[in-house]
């Protein structure tokens, strides 16, 4: 703990829950707690949306750049590394994209090589997955029964 | 007298309620944050409202239009932040976990964030057009692994032995900034995939002199202004387009295992250069990781024949 005098509107009564719920768009992070803020979060219906189009400007992004230096040098031995980096560079694109972007900063993402789906929101619960058509049987299956129903983003 | 502890002095901080107080504790000038332990934001509690599901997050992660100078946070953990419009001047960020940090139209002046945990980091996202700027940062030590971008700014920062592994900067520009240790697995680009109505990356007065490159792409780059290391690990190769394209056609006359590799390496980097591009550098422990021994003499009897 420490201790000071000059808090400038530190006794500024918080507003009401309902006030802040009704003073604000639903979809903007709202401070309801002076000492320890608190935030309100919903989902907004275009979540889905705005995910595939990253999805689908990170497939197009991985085509046009291609092998970095160090997966050209593993594909040199092994060219049918090829199409496995080509996967695993719309992964990383698509993460470093949406992370990126401000209207997205709610979803959280999973980090590469870890378990879970690939987004997920706090908010709501819900999970989203990039994965081509073929593989997403598999994916319902390792992640329905911990994080509940999915959403497919495909390329 | 109001006594708080700091993870409420950082809430007032953030929001700009806090004034500059003689009785704040203070180390080297910066208030003191050291060791500021915030909890990773969580549902707290949920109820409809509308056709909505509202929840309940907590702590708040969003930061809008804060300015946080002259603070000490050394050591401290501040999971899942999320800063917008915001300033950080003078600050020591030094030993922090910024795990999931994100952050969109901030300045970040004069600080250091040595050793500090940025893995997976948001630092280069654009908000209305604008970018983070890193002005005077010292990311020594730091786990910059995999960190987004579409663009930022750095001017004067100091990446000495930082973690950049798997890091494609994108359309980052960098000025007058200094690479030490090693570099490994990154990516600079003259501008970002889409990203060309961004001010394009120069790469002006960058020191590479004392870092070792491996399997580092120069994109789209003339690299006039750029220091490469001088020892006999990598290749400084001037006049890169046309040397290159001299080696490959010596190297694709050649029709052995090792020939055949280095083209395939080789060809890759190709496609990247500029015309007339001042300069390029090949690393040749990458070299003889794609065709061992063998190839790194076959590159070097190429490169000088």
């Amino acid at each position: 703990m420490m201790a000071f005098g000059m808090l400038a509107g530190a006794a500024m009564p918080a507003p009401a829950l309902e006030d802040a719920i009704i003073a604000e768009a639903p979809a903007t992070m709202i401070d309801v707690i002076a000492a320890v803020p608190a935030a309100i979060e919903t989902e907004a219906p275009d979540v889905t949306a705005l995910l595939q189009a990253h999805v689908d400007s990170a497939a197009a992004a991985a085509n046009a750049t291609g092998l970095s230096p160090a997966q050209a040098a593993a594909a040199a031995s092994n060219p049918g590394l090829a199409p496995a980096f080509y996967d695993s560079n719309v992964d990383a694109m698509a993460k470093a994209s949406i992370a990126a972007d401000p209207a997205l900063s709610s979803v959280q993402i999973t980090p590469r090589f870890q378990f879970g789906p690939d987004f997920y929101s706090s908010s709501t619960g819900q999970w989203w997955d990039i994965t081509t058509d073929s593989q997403w049987a598999n994916h319902v299956d390792k992640y329905t029964q911990q994080f509940g129903n999915g959403i497919h983003l495909t390329y | 007298m109001i006594t708080l502890t700091k993870a409420e002095l950082w809430n007032l901080i953030t929001k700009g309620e806090v004034t500059e107080d003689p009785n704040l504790p203070k180390v080297d000038g910066r208030i003191d944050l050291r060791g500021l332990k915030l909890p990773k934001p969580a549902v707290a509690n949920q109820r409809p409202f509308a056709q909505f599901q509202v929840r309940t997050i907590l702590p708040s992660s969003s930061v809008r239009g804060a300015k946080l100078h002259e603070l000490d946070l050394t050591g401290s953990s501040i999971p899942s932040l999320r800063l917008f419009d915001a300033e950080i001047r003078n600050c020591v960020l030094d030993r922090c976990n910024l795990a999931d940090l994100r952050m969109w139209s901030t300045t970040v002046a004069n600080c250091g964030f040595r050793s500090t945990k940025l893995r997976g980091a948001a630092l280069g996202g654009i908000d209305n057009g604008k970018r983070n700027m890193f002005l005077n940062v010292d990311f020594s030590d730091a786990d910059m692994r995999e960190t987004a971008y579409k663009s930022a700014s750095f001017t004067h920062c100091r990446f000495r032995n930082t973690r950049l592994e798997g890091t494609n900067f994108q359309g980052s520009t960098f000025q007058d900034c200094v690479f030490e240790g090693e570099v490994r697995n990154v990516l600079f680009n003259r501008s970002a995939s889409g990203g060309e109505d961004l001010p394009p990356n120069q790469m002006l007065n960058v020191d590479f002199s004392r870092a070792t490159l491996r399997f580092v792409g120069f994109r789209g780059l003339t690299l006039d202004h750029v220091v490469f290391p001088q020892d006999t690990d990598h290749f400084v190769i001037r006049d890169f387009d046309s040397a290159l394209d001299r080696v490959l056609r010596l190297l694709s006359a050649q029709a052995d295992e090792a020939a055949r590799k280095l083209v395939f390496f080789l060809e890759n980097e190709r496609k990247w250069v500029v015309p007339n591009q001042a300069q390029g550098v090949v690393n040749a422990l990458d070299l003889r990781e794609v065709a061992g021994d063998e190839g790194l003499e076959r590159f070097r009897a190429a490169l000088n024949a």
